[in-house]
């Protein structure tokens, strides 16, 4: 008797779990139905995958005409091509975001030790100069990653941007670079050049900290 | 019961958006995106919404900055997970508002999620709206960071869905 009372509730349950998993699975039918009309497809926008505006420098690389404009050989896929180019530019930038921060770092140690030879420690001139080398390095690896970078998704800003500041102080800061390379390259015969050695310097370094500071996602 | 509505009104497009909010330790940003499409079956005895489903295009979200658009359709991979979908598996009207559950594929990750929908007449318009907060990390997302600090895992969603009749 016990034993009959058990197997019919146990036949219950299992007709109850059915009827339970059968409405679940109509409700869900019914919602991706609902779904399914909204996904037609649809013509990818070509901005998507082939940006036409992008800096002459990307251009120069990853334009029609590009040093890169068979990377990909006979792929025509665009869609995964664009992906690819995608990932590149990801990490270029994240590259871009650590060499400016090492430059930056190298350029405040270099402006510890240029005021030390100011004063007059001569000791430091080595030092002064194997750091400007480096940091020229990082600035070219960085400017690289930043200049070079397969062309972004979008360019619709048309008015001042923390992005268009970031470049106009790259100018400001590139300028400086140069400036401050040009004349330690003649400090050796002219030393009233100096302070102007020296301007440049802090110039480069405040607007590349400002670079850094007005960038936002 | 009072019949709010006397046919099935009409998704209004112009009026509906979905809008999220990031948080980064240096500032916050919203993105817009006034371009959702929208089904929606309609209860018509009770006029009350029976089901809804909601496609959005990643590529449509506007923050105001190109740069920070171009960077979300890169760290969402938007070409390999283009749209947002949310298809509803219940909705119930309680006098505390309308909750609403449903699947949400987020970043090529199917969620359960629930919220709670606020419904309200502006003239002749019907507005549903509500938010709700999503972690970047349960849909799989790498969070992206800006001078070695990741933005907030935490997002927030907020939308306005619109009809009228």
């Amino acid at each position: 008797m016990t034993y009959n009372y058990l197997k019919y509730k146990s036949l219950v349950k299992v007709f109850f779990i059915f009827i339970l998993i059968g409405s679940q699975n109509k409700v869900q039918a019914q919602t991706d139905s609902l779904l399914q009309t909204l996904l037609v497809d649809e013509k990818i926008d070509s901005q998507l995958i082939a940006p036409k505006k992008m800096l002459f420098t990307q251009q120069l690389i990853w334009g029609e005409k590009g040093i890169f404009k068979n990377r990909y050989g006979n792929t025509q896929d665009l869609v995964e091509r664009r992906k690819i180019d995608l990932r590149i530019r990801r990490k270029m930038l994240q590259l871009h975001q650590i060499g400016g921060f090492v430059t930056l770092g190298g350029m405040v140690a270099q402006g510890i030790i240029g005021s030390q030879l100011y004063k007059g420690s001569y000791q430091l001139k080595e030092t002064h100069e194997k750091l400007g080398a480096a940091i020229n390095l990082s600035y070219g690896f960085t400017a690289i990653n930043g200049l070079f970078t397969p062309p972004s998704t979008f360019k619709r800003d048309k008015k001042l941007t923390s992005i268009r500041l970031h470049k106009w102080l790259a100018i400001a800061h590139m300028s400086g670079m140069l400036a401050t390379n040009i004349l330690a390259s003649q400090i050796e015969n002219n030393y009233a050049l100096k302070p102007y050695h020296r301007a440049a310097a802090y110039t480069s370094f405040v607007s590349l900290a400002a670079a850094m500071v007005v960038i936002k996602f | 019961m009072v019949s709010l509505f006397f046919q099935s009104p009409n998704y209004e497009a112009s009026t509906s958006s979905v809008t999220y909010s990031m948080v980064h330790k240096l500032h916050k940003w919203q993105g817009v995106s006034k371009d959702l499409k929208v089904a929606t079956k309609w209860n018509e005895q009770k006029n009350e919404i029976e089901q809804i489903s909601i496609v959005v295009n990643v590529s449509t979200f506007n923050s105001g900055l190109s740069s920070r658009d171009s960077h979300m359709m890169e760290v969402l991979d938007g070409l390999t997970y283009p749209r947002i979908l949310f298809s509803s598996s219940s909705v119930q009207y309680t006098p505390e508002g309308i909750f609403v559950k449903g699947k949400l594929q987020f970043h090529g990750v199917e969620r359960m999620i629930e919220t709670k929908v606020k419904l309200e007449k502006v003239n002749r318009r019907w507005v549903f709206s509500g938010s709700l907060p999503i972690l970047l990390e349960d849909y799989k997302v790498e969070r992206p960071s800006l001078l070695f600090v990741k933005v907030d895992n935490k997002i927030q969603i907020d939308f306005q869905v619109a009809y009228n009749n």
